[in-house]
């Protein structure tokens, strides 16, 4: 199923929780909706699944307009953030609780139940009351019961989020394996950005409110729209800049800022004519070395090491720049580096095709 | 996998429709819903009491206020006010301080005869009418029972005057709180019940002191049952007649409504103190929702819950039943007196009757109308009791989801009936309903149980009021995904997770509705149809032994209800334990 | 959806168990009307005398007249709410208030019904005129115009706990007036003439017997002395039984029935010597009434002499009352003949010439000011008048303090053109916040 926001506006009095939403989720993604708490990704996600009314705009299921058609006939099927398991009936009551509002005969009724049962792994526990469960478990009723009645579209408001890291990666796998096998269409609301990466097909980045930017995980990662997208997914250096120089045959940008005067070769996603700009670069990216480099498209830069953290196949580093002490963050995976020691004068290497100018996101509050 | 397999042949798969109908009609059947609902209460409620009302706002056939001019220039009516104002307060403070540690002693722990004691508790709530008084006479009197026996021990040299003079307000105060407490009892145990104790040893395992879980958890999560309790045992004490006329104490808003109004020359000042009262009632109910109930806080689904009851130590047991017996003591002695009086031969002048009989109980038998009479109180009590559950379900769900733009208003309406004097809404029927389908003349089972109903809807809305405001939505929210119309929802999730106030709610209702009085003397006007309570009144008028005979009946009625009480309350104990618990 | 009013078995019970009693509360209702003549009463009185009259009239009727009749008995409570009802069925309807009788509830009650015109005039037949008395001692046993019959006789007099009056060293009292003195402070109960029209009655016997002014002293007094005022006319003498007072002003029946039960030993009762009066209960036929003949009929058979012995006999006794003895005095002269030593009481009221007379012209006029004259002066001020009381006792009883106490507010001579405007709500109620300011100030000024 194909779903479809245009336009779409949710306010309550005064204040918006969502100002203007247009989302396009293609059938059978698994599409993330990630953002900092308050951006309006709940707000999205009630509004699909008919428990709010948008004040303005439209939502469309495969073309057909279901604004305002109520949550009970849009062929949901929800998790909530609690689980909203019902705490007076047993496990197979509350899976079974949606197939008997179908016309399914009795048979056909316990065959789907039974069938979710095993497919998540609960059968031992059917009997027993969401009480009676712990947390993984109950995450699993809240979506055997969100599966059983094979809906259009599968929502999951930030489902692991009551769950310990190490459940937490295993219901990861066990949605991901869910979806592959049954290709429902998915919305996952998250506010965790490595799920997001991990597991979805697409992911759309909310802030405040609005869409910021939307895509495959790649895209987001490496073409962030702007400063917030590049900060909140995944880690980024940002600086501010200044353009002094860009000539668009060979993509090249020539950036003044605290890092020195720096070239890009990656096209700039600034504006034309736009001077103020953020530079983006990811830790990962950044070499570093006893010795300066001379080579080409590499920039150069003489810092000192402030901390230093080990973590096995990987190490971060954190330098301060020779010349304007602005801070670097590095993540180097098996360096060869053995005996550095903090205080020590090292050389980053950025290439300059690792260099992203983007808009600044300034109206955007913090990490810009 | 069959559902992976079945999922990829159906490609661009077409979810299950839900059942077939379109959801116009959910929303078209709530909105008939509504309506109906505020057509009751329009029919039932708002016109008959504004018939009777309007002769306080009209003088010479124009609208005038001077009848309420007349009223607050008068010093004694506004004196009336204010000690009323105090009896509300001051038995709302101690009916808190009574109720709060049996209601914690019966969620928190664990010891032998819990279940008895719960309805123990509860059964002071019944007593019969007319016959009360007269036990309450026959201990206290300034040459009843208890001065004699003090008298006789030589403990007491001249009589104490319990129930005169200044002793008068405090009587009333006291007989309240004993007659009351069970209301904010039920509500609160119901509230406690609801509570997760994995909140309480989540703070308590921070280290949390008892003092501070109470104040800064248990309190906070069980206050919209306190409140649901807190605001009817204070209408209640503000607007009762019942207990106040019971020690002759006159300077209160009740006594001095019903003096007005069955004055031989009857006074429309009376009417604009009832329109008064209602104002008041409106107000200070809003005034308190608005203090009291402004934050609800709402249940998360519940996470890994274990047990919170835990046994009482043999310490904890002592205090748990020296407080627990000491109260149901006190608050059943005029129960007792009126046992004693139904068994009295020839009691005059001594601590205890000179002998006793069962001759009174004999003649019980003898007649019809004590039969007749507890058959249609328990028909016509337990159809209001229904009335009062779908009506209050639906009014509170209406009132807690905000399903109208003018809830608040609802909820407030429906607390009028709390503030209305018995006799006008009951004339105010008579009035109304004279030469029509349900003129009360001709069979006036309809608008008894409607009457019934109506005067005891406070206490199912708030009851359900209060549990659907510690679920949460999502609960609901999750059935609406599943396809399930609000109805549907309603019955198979809400309720049942209301089910332990709904079934507090259904207890009071049920058992004030078997002890009306006004309702039943002014629309049962013929045998065939008087509930127990006119039975009661009627054979207590009987010259001679009529005060014995009634006395026998209302032992009659004492003990069928509190057998009903002690079941249900044990069902409901049960309940409370399973309910959503391991 | 279908499954959702799905209606669970339990409510199917109770709906099939409320059609089922629906079904009985409907029959007994309308089951066997056909050919039976029907008669609808509206009364205050007490079970007792509906279940001993009642049934005797069906067969009366059925042998009299070869009819079936069919006794609707139709009650509120008490007399006030019968009157009450009854009047907002006449403001409905002024043709008819569907009620053919209203039996019972005092004389003032009936002055006041025919005054509004909501009574028809009936002739009794003679035969039946010829025991029955215009006036007993003085006291109007018919309206004069045939409005209304009394169909029986009520005395007031003292009730008192003679156990613990001897045990306190208190004398009986013999007449109204001892009930003022301050040995009997806090054992006195008395009920607002607000409320019963009995007490409404004694109250103006007083007041008549011993003049205005002393009137209201002994008023003041008897107030003083209780400890507040009961709401029904028999809760005094429930409070003498139950130890909460040791006198009462009483209604004779309810004080006979009680010494009856306790032995005179325990309790007495005594009309007070010339200072009593009679009160006739009467029975009258409402304008517009439906069964106007049946109900006529049953006039004349309540006044007739085998169901006046009801009145008179004890239970169980050949002719008398089945279940409970009901000892009132019967109207019907020939009654006292024939049941001569059988008779609960041989006091027979139409031999006593001495008995006090109520000027019932004067005193239906007045009433409403005195009930509420009471009622602001010694009822609802009565928390300061108790305190004023005790303080005048205190200070020995000084005529000056006297005098405060009993002040009023107005002149008997006022009495008359205050009753005209009496109607006038708003006038009342000027005068009553007036007095209730007057009474205050008084009480207040003796209290200090």
């Amino acid at each position: 199923m194909e779903i479809s926001l245009e336009g779409v506006r949710k306010s309550y009095g005064d204040t918006h929780a969502i100002r203007s939403l247009d989302l396009k989720i293609h059938d059978g993604s698994l599409h993330f909706l990630l953002g900092p708490s308050g951006c309006g990704k709940t707000t999205a996600l009630r509004l699909i699944a008919g428990l709010e009314k948008a004040s303005a705009g439209k939502i469309l299921f495969d073309g057909k307009d279901v604004t305002n058609l109520p949550s009970a006939s849009r062929g949901v099927g929800m998790v909530f953030q609690n689980y909203a398991l019902w705490p007076h009936m047993t496990v197979k009551q509350n899976i079974e609780y949606g197939l008997k509002l179908r016309k399914l005969t009795k048979a056909e009724l316990h065959r789907r139940s039974d069938e979710v049962l095993s497919f998540t792994q609960l059968d031992r526990y059917k009997d027993r009351l969401p009480g009676q469960l712990s947390g993984g478990q109950q995450q699993r009723v809240a979506l055997a019961r969100a599966l059983a009645i094979r809906p259009n579209v599968l929502l999951l408001d930030e489902p692991l989020s009551n769950l310990d890291a190490k459940l937490r990666l295993e219901m990861r796998e066990n949605i991901t394996r869910i979806h592959q096998q049954t290709k429902i269409t998915t919305i996952y609301v998250t506010h965790d950005q490595k799920e997001a990466l991990s597991m979805g097909t697409d992911i759309s980045l909310m802030y405040a409110g609005e869409m910021i930017q939307s895509g495959s995980p790649r895209e987001l990662y490496r073409r962030p729209a702007n400063s917030f997208v590049a900060q909140f997914i995944g880690e980024a250096n940002l600086f501010d800049g200044e353009i002094i120089a860009s000539e668009s045959t060979d993509k090249q940008t020539t950036v003044k800022s605290p890092l020195g005067e720096i070239r890009s070769t990656v096209q700039s996603r600034a504006g034309s004519g736009e001077k103020d700009v953020s530079i983006a670069i990811r830790p990962e990216s950044i070499r570093v070395s006893y010795e300066d480099s001379e080579e080409k498209g590499i920039e150069s830069i003489p810092c000192e090491l402030k901390q230093l953290t080990y973590l096995g196949e990987q190490e971060q580093l954190i330098l301060k720049t020779k010349k304007t002490g602005v801070t670097i963050k590095t993540a180097l995976f098996n360096s060869s580096l053995e005996n550095i020691r903090v205080g020590e004068t090292l050389f980053c290497h950025i290439p300059q095709s690792s260099i992203m100018i983007l808009p600044k996101a300034s109206h955007l509050g913090p990490g810009t | 996998m069959s559902l992976a397999a079945e999922s990829k042949e159906k490609k661009g798969f077409v979810a299950d429709q839900v059942q077939g109908v379109p959801p116009w009609v959910g929303t078209f059947v709530g909105y008939t819903t509504i309506g109906l609902t505020l057509a009751v209460l329009f029919v039932f409620l708002v016109l008959p009491v504004g018939k009777v009302l309007t002769s306080a706002f009209i003088i010479d056939g124009s609208f005038s206020l001077e009848y309420f001019r007349l009223l607050l220039s008068n010093p004694l009516q506004v004196a009336a006010i204010w000690n009323s104002l105090a009896i509300g307060i001051l038995t709302t403070i101690i009916s808190t301080m009574v109720t709060l540690p049996i209601a914690v002693f019966q969620t928190k722990y664990d010891f032998p005869f819990k279940g008895i004691l719960a309805g123990l508790l509860l059964v002071p709530m019944v007593m019969p009418p007319f016959v009360g008084a007269i036990g309450v006479q026959r201990f206290f009197a300034e040459y009843g029972a208890i001065n004699l026996f003090l008298m006789d021990l030589g403990l007491l040299t001249t009589p104490i005057d319990w129930l005169g003079g200044h002793n008068k307000f405090w009587a009333v105060i006291i007989l309240e709180v004993l007659h009351l407490y069970p209301i904010m009892y039920l509500n609160l145990t119901a509230a406690l019940a609801n509570i997760d104790p994995s909140m309480e040893e989540m703070a308590a395992s921070l280290g949390a002191p008892r003092w501070k879980i109470f104040k800064d958890v248990i309190w906070p999560l069980s206050r919209p049952g306190y409140f649901a309790g807190a605001i009817i045992v204070f209408i209640w004490a503000l607007t009762d007649l019942g207990t106040p006329l019971l020690v002759s104490y006159e300077a209160c808003i009740p006594v001095r409504i019903f003096n007005f109004v069955t004055d031989a020359n009857e006074n429309p000042v009376g009417l604009a103190m009832v329109a008064i009262v209602i104002m008041m009632t409106i107000s200070i109910f809003l005034l308190s929702r608005s203090f009291m109930g402004r934050k609800n806080y709402q249940m998360m689904a519940r996470g890994h819950v274990t047990s919170a009851v835990k046994p009482a130590s043999a310490w904890m047991k002592t205090v748990i039943y020296s407080v627990s017996l000491g109260i149901v003591f006190l608050a059943l002695l005029p129960h007792f007196a009126v046992l004693v009086t139904s068994l009295s031969k020839n009691w005059i002048g001594t601590v205890l009757p000179e002998s006793y009989t069962l001759e009174y109980y004999g003649q019980i038998f003898q007649q019809e109308l004590p039969f007749t009479g507890i058959k249609n109180s328990f028909f016509f009590s337990t159809l209001a009791t229904f009335f009062d559950l779908i009506l209050g379900v639906l009014i509170a769900y209406v009132v807690v989801r905000k399903l109208v733009p003018f809830s608040g208003l609802l909820d407030s309406l429906v607390m009028v009936p709390l503030a209305l004097p018995g006799i006008v809404l009951a004339f105010g029927y008579v009035v109304t309903f004279s030469d029509t389908i349900l003129d009360p003349l001709t069979n006036p089972t309809i608008l008894l149980v409607v009457a019934y109903g109506i005067r005891r809807l406070p206490y199912m809305v708030r009851s359900a009021v209060a549990g659907l405001q510690q679920t949460s939505a999502s609960l609901e929210e999750a059935s609406a995904t599943f396809g399930a119309s609000q109805f549907y929802t309603l019955r198979k999730i809400t309720i049942p997770l209301v089910m332990a106030n709904l079934i507090a709610g259904c207890l009071l209702c049920f058992a004030y509705a078997m002890l009306d009085v006004s309702d039943s003397l002014i629309l049962a006007m013929k045998d065939s149809y008087y509930p127990m309570t006119k039975a009661i009144y009627a054979l207590f008028l009987e010259q001679g032994s009529g005060e014995f005979v009634a006395s026998a009946l209302g032992v009659i009625a004492m003990m069928i209800l509190s057998g009903c009480i002690l079941g249900a309350s044990l069902i409901l104990g049960k309940k409370m334990g399973e309910l959503f618990r391991s | 959806m279908h499954s959702s009013f799905r209606s669970p078995t339990y409510l199917a019970l109770i709906v099939l168990f409320s059609a089922l009693q629906s079904c009985i509360l409907f029959k007994k209702n309308g089951s066997d009307d056909s050919g039976v003549e029907q008669l609808v009463i509206i009364s205050p009185h007490r079970k007792s005398i509906q279940n001993e009259f009642i049934p005797k009239f069906r067969e009366h009727y059925e042998a009299t007249y070869g009819k079936k009749i069919k006794v609707e008995w139709l009650d509120q409570g008490g007399t006030s709410d019968d009157l009450r009802f009854i009047r907002s069925k006449f403001k409905r309807n002024p043709k008819t208030s569907g009620v053919d009788l209203f039996w019972g509830g005092g004389d003032t009650a009936f002055n006041d019904l025919k005054a509004d015109g909501l009574l028809s005039n009936y002739q009794l037949p003679s035969e039946l005129q010829k025991h029955l008395p215009k006036k007993a001692a003085g006291v109007a046993l018919h309206d004069k115009d045939g409005a209304w019959y009394g169909t029986a006789i009520s005395s007031f007099g003292l009730f008192f706990n003679r156990k613990l009056l001897k045990k306190l060293n208190l004398p009986e009292p013999k007449v109204w007036a001892d009930l003022a003195s301050a040995k009997y402070k806090g054992h006195v109960s008395v009920t607002d003439p607000r409320r019963s029209g009995s007490f409404a009655t004694m109250n103006y016997i007083v007041l008549q017997s011993n003049g205005w002014s002393k009137g209201w002293d002994i008023l003041h007094g008897i107030a003083g002395n209780s400890k507040g005022f009961a709401h029904s006319s028999s809760d005094p003498i429930k409070n003498v039984v139950s130890g909460a007072a040791r006198v009462a002003m009483a209604i004779d029946f309810y004080a006979t029935s009680k010494i009856a039960d306790l032995g005179e030993n325990n309790v007495g009762f005594v009309l007070p010597e010339k200072q009593t009066v009679l009160n006739p209960d009467p029975v009258a036929v409402l304008k517009g009434a439906p069964n106007r003949v049946a109900a006529e009929r049953f006039v004349n058979f309540v006044l007739s002499d085998s169901p006046q012995k009801l009145f008179v006999l004890p239970k169980g006794t050949d002719g008398g009352p089945k279940l409970a003895s009901l000892g009132r005095m019967s109207v019907n002269t020939k009654v006292y003949s024939d049941t001569a030593g059988a008779r609960i009481s041989a006091f027979n009221p139409h031999t006593l010439k001495s008995v006090q007379t109520v000027n019932t012209a004067r005193a239906s006029k007045v009433r409403k000011i005195l009930n509420d004259l009471v009622g602001v002066l010694l009822v609802d001020t009565h928390a300061d008048l108790e305190k004023a009381w005790a303080k005048t006792i205190e200070k020995g009883l000084k005529p000056s303090d006297i005098k405060v106490l009993t002040e009023m507010p107005i002149l008997e001579s006022e009495l008359e053109s205050y009753a005209e405007k009496w109607n006038d709500q708003v006038f009342r109620n000027e005068k009553i916040n007036e007095w209730t300011k007057f009474a205050k100030a008084k009480y207040s000024r003796l209290a200090k």
